[in-house]
Order: C-alpha cells, then structure tokens, then sequence
C-alpha cells in the first residue's frame, strides 16, 4: 500500500491527453520565451546572462504557481467528491497521505524542470553558466514547490474547499512573487522595499539566480545568504504540514 | 591702299572685340571661381568646426561610428571659448532617428544627457565626452549642442552631425534555440501521442 496514492496521483496527472496536456503547454510558454528571446527588439539586446535569469524566473514561478494550483485542491477535491472517506479506510495515516500528495506534487514539478533543462541549456550556450543555471533553478525551484505545496495542502485540508484555498494560496503566492515580479527597481531600493526583500524567500531565490546568472556569484559559499532563508521556509512550511495533517475531519466546511 | 586700310581697320576692330569678350570672360570665371571657393571653404568649415557667436565646437572622435546594438560607444567633442569675455551654459547631445524620422528619446541610450559647463574662459578648451549605448539597430546622426546661460534668446551652437549606423545584435545563435523552441513540444507530443496511442490499441479503443 506504500506510496499506492502517490502511483496513482502521479498515473493521473498522464493517464490521457488532457492529464498530460499541461506539460505541453508548459513547453510551448518555454518555446515562446525561448523565441523572444532571440528575435524581440528589446529582448535580443539583453545579455546572455539577464536572459538566463528571465527564462529561470519564469520556470521557477510557473513551477509555483502549477504547484500552488495543484495543491489548493489536493484534499478539498476529495472531501467534496465524497472519495475521501474511502481513503481515509486504506491503511494509510492522514499524515502519510498528505505527503504522499506533496510528493506527487513535487513529482510533476521534477517533470516540469526536466523540460526546461533544453531550453536553459540553449540559451546559456557560449557561456559558463549553463551548469549553474540548470543547478539553481531546480535547486530555488524545488524548495520553493516543496514549501508552497506544503502550505496550500495545509490549506486545502483545513478549509475543506478547494475555491477557497485556491483563492488564498494564489494571493499569497502573488503577493511573495510581487517583489521580484512587479517592483521597479527604485521601489526595491527603498527602506520598504529592502524589507520586503530581505524577509521574502522568493525574493532570495530570485536575488540569488540575478546574482549567479547576471553577476556571475556562482559558488554555494556566495549565494548561502539567499540560500539560507529559503531552507529554512520550507522546513517552516513541512514543519506546519506536519502538524496540521495529523488527523483530518472529513465534515466538508458549512 | 583704301581697301588695304579699310581691310586693316575691320580686322583691328574684330581683334580689339575678342580682346574685350576674353577679358570679360576672364574676370567672369575668376569672379564665380572665387566665388566657389569661398562657398567650399564656408562647407568644410561648417563640416569641422561650425561656430556660434564666440564659442565653437568640435567633433574630436570619428565623425562615422559603425556599430553593433549593446554596443558602448564614446563621443567626443571639444568646446572652444573664441570670445574675448568668459562664457557658460549647457552642452547636450541630440539623436535624431533617420530611419523613423523621430529624434530619439535618450533615457536608455545615455546615462548623462546634457554636461553643465559653469565657465569657459576667453581662448579656452574643454573636452566634452558621452558614452552611449546602442540599443537598436538602425542610421542615426547625433549632435552636440549648447546652450549659453548667458543668451536665452538665441539658437544654441551646434557641431557638425555625426553619422551612427548600428548594426543589429544576435545574443543568441538560432542554431542553438529554434532546435529546441520546435523541437521540445513537438517531441513531448509525439511521445504523449504514443502512448495514448499505444494505451488505446491495448484497451481496445484504437482497433
């Protein structure tokens, strides 16, 4: 019965075309960067490196934001479908199928990174930075997926609606990616912004992947600053999973 | 000795009127040659160092620049006091588009627009000097202006133009992306295809 939720979980996710098309079109959003990047006016300018980065961001938030979306609806789905008492009969703990779906999660996101291997490879050649590259976006990438997963599973147990956690996982998600996303670079530069940057682990990892790829930092003993902090919120994040997913009460939210 | 005489006159007369058409032809072409040169020298002199009242400036770097988008580039130029009273205001370049016909707005080419020259002392030269950014490829010219702090009413003084053709950039080898831009979904859909394919011929779906 060990990891039968996880096979089955993974099995859905490419059972048929429309489990399996979400890989596809994540490739395309890559193609489609990978092609702006060589022919955009503006875009073809930027160094080889500021182009690594944009493409890195990119894989890393649409990781998040897949994994986010996955998991807000991991344990609401089941309570809403009614299939979660059936679950709960299989002589498996609430925790284990908690992590049974984070890894499930994570899985898909292993895929996800897997594909973007090509295209991080591509644009980084001619340069030293295709090993780094490829080392800290699935580094970044993984840890983050790990903790967002985490704590939106969390959600998704907890308010029993998968509407619900949606909504909240996703604002949280926004509002962790704003910085890096949506700051221009004089509001970063000011006290509010400094703070937001220095207590926001996306922040980090996406600080840290400007400073391996633009900057050229590209040893661990150089980045451990922003590597710090995002370790440690996805210990945070599995520590709350872990607490929160001891038992579940299958009564849907009224 | 009358036809001898009246002969002699006719052909002292047609000489003496070459004379005079030859003459005049003479001082014609000096007076329009002269006037040629004049016109040749104001050109070479507004092409070098054209000048407005007592200042003047000069395009001291290559007058042509060739180059590649990302490119920095460097003007200079040298901005000369020929005036007999000290003088200051501001020296700025212009890019002008010759391709869109639009003057370009400088905020990502230059970081430093315009250079404030507080004075410049009778007989005196400084050296002005940007460094520019080609973002896009295309034919522009550039000038270098000033304006006196002094004469608010007046044009500002201009430099000869300088002729920019950037060249577009290829960051990226396309050898390199469109492979993998068609190549990885086109693979992905092919394999997923397979296997739904394959899955379908063992359930009986695809017979």
């Amino acid at each position: 019965m060990a990891f039968q939720l996880y096979k089955s979980e993974v099995s859905g996710s490419f059972y048929s075309w429309r489990g399996a098309a979400w890989i596809v079109a994540a490739s395309m959003i890559f193609s489609l960067v990978a092609y702006l990047l060589l022919t955009d006016k503006e875009l073809s300018l930027l160094d080889q490196g500021e182009m690594l980065f944009t493409l890195g961001e990119i894989i890393i938030s649409l990781g998040i934001i897949m994994a986010t979306t996955s998991a807000s609806s991991a344990i609401s789905a089941e309570i809403e479908s009614g299939t979660f008492e059936s679950l709960l009969l299989t002589p498996i703990t609430a925790r284990q199928i908690a992590f049974q779906k984070l890894l499930s999660i994570v899985t898909t996101w292993l895929l996800l990174y897997v594909v973007s291997i090509p295209y991080l490879v591509a644009v980084s050649s001619g340069t030293n930075l295709s090993i780094s590259a490829v080392f800290y976006v699935g580094l970044y990438g993984t840890l983050l997926v790990i903790a967002f997963s985490s704590l939106t599973i969390t959600f998704s147990s907890k308010l029993k609606s998968s509407k619900n956690s949606v909504m909240i996982s996703l604002m949280i998600l926004l509002i962790m990616l704003a910085p890096s996303l949506f700051f221009a670079t004089s509001l970063k530069k000011t006290g509010f912004g400094t703070a937001i940057e220095d207590i926001n682990p996306v922040s980090h990892a996406m600080n840290s992947l400007d400073s391996v790829l633009v900057d050229n930092q590209q040893t661990l003993p150089e980045q451990a600053i922003h590597i710090l902090p995002v370790v440690i919120f996805t210990i945070v994040c599995l520590l709350i999973l872990t607490n929160y997913t001891r038992r579940f009460e299958v009564k849907p939210i009224e | 000795m009358i036809k001898t005489g009246h002969g002699f006159l006719i052909w002292t007369t047609i000489f003496r009127l070459l004379a005079i058409v030859m003459i005049a032809i003479s001082a014609l072409l000096i007076v329009t040659g002269s006037y040629s040169i004049m016109a040749l020298g104001a050109t070479s002199q507004s092409s070098t160092t054209p000048s407005g009242g007592n200042i003047m400036l000069e395009v001291t770097s290559q007058p042509q620049i060739h180059g590649v988008a990302g490119q920095i580039i460097k003007v200079e130029a040298k901005i000369t006091n020929t005036g007999s009273s000290s003088a200051g205001g501001i020296a700025y370049i212009s890019i002008v588009d010759l391709i869109g016909k639009v003057p370009i707005d400088l905020e990502d080419w230059s970081a430093e627009k315009g250079l404030y020259i507080p004075t410049i002392q009778p007989g005196q030269s400084l050296p002005l000097e940007w460094n520019i950014r080609l973002v896009k490829a295309g034919s522009y010219t550039v000038d270098i202006l000033f304006n006196k702090d002094s004469d608010l009413s007046s044009p500002p003084v201009s430099s000869p133009k300088i002729f920019m053709d950037v060249q577009p950039k290829l960051n990226l080898n396309p050898e390199n992306i469109l492979p993998v831009a068609f190549g990885v979904p086109a693979v992905l859909l092919a394999a997923l295809g397979s296997i739904n394919y394959a899955r379908g011929r063992r359930t009986g779906v695809y017979r």
